[in-house]
């Protein structure tokens, strides 16, 4: 089987459950519009700008809603010991990542696409306002916290406390990204020139790089006995 | 290994010695020889030892990535006792600059803490390094420990690079850095003989500390091989 | 100035406080490899 099969594969596994039971969408929306709430409260919306708080919410909706998605991505091979049956397949194991890492990043953007609507009119803030910019930086920032995401996950399901040291691994690594992120939206919604923003968008595609490179190098280490 | 081992311990005593003169000769240079800052004045003597435990704590997590990666590659269990001895004592190191930042921020900036892209960077690697830790103290397998840590090692040192360049990248920020230049250290003469002093003798304190953290990885290890090995 | 003591202080503190900490646990696996090899 060639790479992109294997991965395409495996994702069209995981996707699969995920379309068979339905609570795993509709739990992703209910606790994204929960943190859309809390955060209206939590930051007063009479007395800040609204503009500005609209990208931070933004990110913070969207890297909870991704917990959820990643904690559950290895939590259903570990079940019936799934995964020692997929390491066994002749496959390269980088494959296997990429898989539940599309399959991730493919259920990201649908609870994206229902996130974003979501926060314009919680938020009466139209953060879509450069569709093709903001676009870009989302998928950027997806795929970086998704990889580190992923890979943490396939670590934290074979620990007792992982409920504790998926998030305690994976906030600190990727919060340079979700930093850049919430940066470059928070311009893009400002109306600053993309000049201005370029530095984001350097410091979010140099980790997306690194952080996909060093995944796939380190994937095989980490599941082979 | 077993050589450097060998080497290492009754080296560390004369290298305590030497780091204890070094410190005590480094704190009489930034006091009694190097010139008050103009604009700063005192609090400025904070940075000759804030810099290079800043320095050092980059050492250690360097230390920790190459011992990640030689651990995950080649599987020897000596390099994974490095890397734990890295990363806790490049976090003693961390964690001194913060406080040391803080307290030299107070008197000139009028706050303990801002959102400086140094601070905030310098405090992600703080919070990385000690979610590492935290990792290894809760698992309890050899094996799965060390490997799961490696890979922490090598992923959370991603971060390291950008940490160096946030100042220059991130142009909005106020923590001072130092424009060198070949043959210009940017500073007075005097300050810089201070400086480099204060450095040799952190290093050497680093180097001591660093090799007594690992002696008791070494230890730990031995005593469960020992363990294991009475158990039928 | 006062900041100045403080920063020093606090260095050194707990430099120390950390090195006693591994002086300890250094001499308690010591003590624990010895014990465990005179029983073998």
């Amino acid at each position: 089987m060639g790479f992109f099969h294997t991965v395409w594969a495996v994702a069209r596994k995981d996707l699969l459950m995920e379309l068979r039971g339905k609570e795993m969408v509709s739990s992703i929306f209910i606790f994204a519009t929960l943190t859309l709430l809390i955060l209206n409260f939590a930051l007063d919306m009479n007395r800040i700008d609204a503009r500005a708080a609209a990208a931070g919410a933004m990110w913070v909706a969207f890297l909870f809603a991704g917990s959820v998605t990643m904690n559950r991505s290895f939590m259903s091979e570990k079940e019936n010991d799934c995964l020692a049956a997929l390491t066994l397949a002749p496959v390269d194991h980088a494959a296997i990542f990429f898989g539940k890492l599309a399959a991730n990043f493919i259920l990201m953007t649908v609870a994206e696409a229902v996130i974003v609507p979501t926060l314009i009119t919680l938020f009466n803030v139209n953060v879509m306002e450069r569709p093709g910019w903001q676009a870009l930086v989302i998928l950027l920032g997806t795929l970086g916290f998704l990889t580190v995401g992923t890979l943490v996950a396939a670590m934290a399901v074979n620990l007792r406390a992982r409920e504790l040291l998926g998030p305690l691994l994976m906030l600190p690594v990727v919060s340079p990204v979700i930093i850049a992120a919430a940066q470059a939206s928070a311009g893009l919604v400002g109306g600053a020139p993309i000049g201005e923003l370029a530095v984001w968008f350097q410091i979010l595609a140099t980790f997306d790089v690194i952080y996909l490179v060093v995944a796939w190098m380190v994937f095989e280490r980490l599941i082979e006995d | 290994m077993e050589r450097l081992r060998s080497l290492a311990a009754p080296a560390t005593p004369a290298l305590a010695a030497l780091g204890a003169v070094a410190v005590a000769a480094a704190v009489w240079l930034v006091f009694s020889f190097a010139p008050m800052e103009k604009v700063m004045g005192m609090p400025q003597k904070i940075f000759y030892f804030h810099v290079p435990l800043a320095i050092l704590s980059y050492v250690g997590f360097f230390i920790t990535f190459v011992g990640s990666a030689a651990y995950l590659w080649k599987g020897s269990r000596e390099m994974d006792h490095l890397a734990v001895a890295g990363a806790e004592v490049g976090l003693l190191c961390a964690t001194l600059t913060l406080i040391t930042g803080m307290l030299w921020g107070r008197p000139i900036w009028g706050a303990y803490w801002t959102w400086d892209p140094r601070l905030t960077t310098t405090f992600i690697l703080w919070l990385i390094y000690a979610a590492y830790l935290i990792l290894r103290s809760q698992v309890e397998d050899e094996t799965l420990r060390a490997k799961y840590a490696a890979v922490m090692g090598i992923v959370g040192f991603a971060d390291v690079p950008l940490v160096h360049f946030s100042v220059k990248l991130w142009s909005r920020g106020i923590h001072p850095v130092i424009e060198r230049g070949p043959g210009d250290p940017g500073m007075h003469p005097d300050m810089f003989t201070a400086f480099k002093v204060s450095l040799a003798a952190m290093a050497v304190l680093f180097a001591v500390v660093f090799i007594l953290r690992a002696r008791v990885e070494f230890l730990r290890a031995e005593v469960e091989r020992l363990k294991s090995a009475r158990r039928p | 100035m006062d900041f100045v003591v403080a920063a020093y202080a606090v260095i050194w503190v707990i430099f120390f406080a950390y090195v006693f900490v591994l002086a300890r646990r250094l001499s308690a696996l010591e003590g624990d490899v010895s014990r465990l090899k005179e029983k073998q």
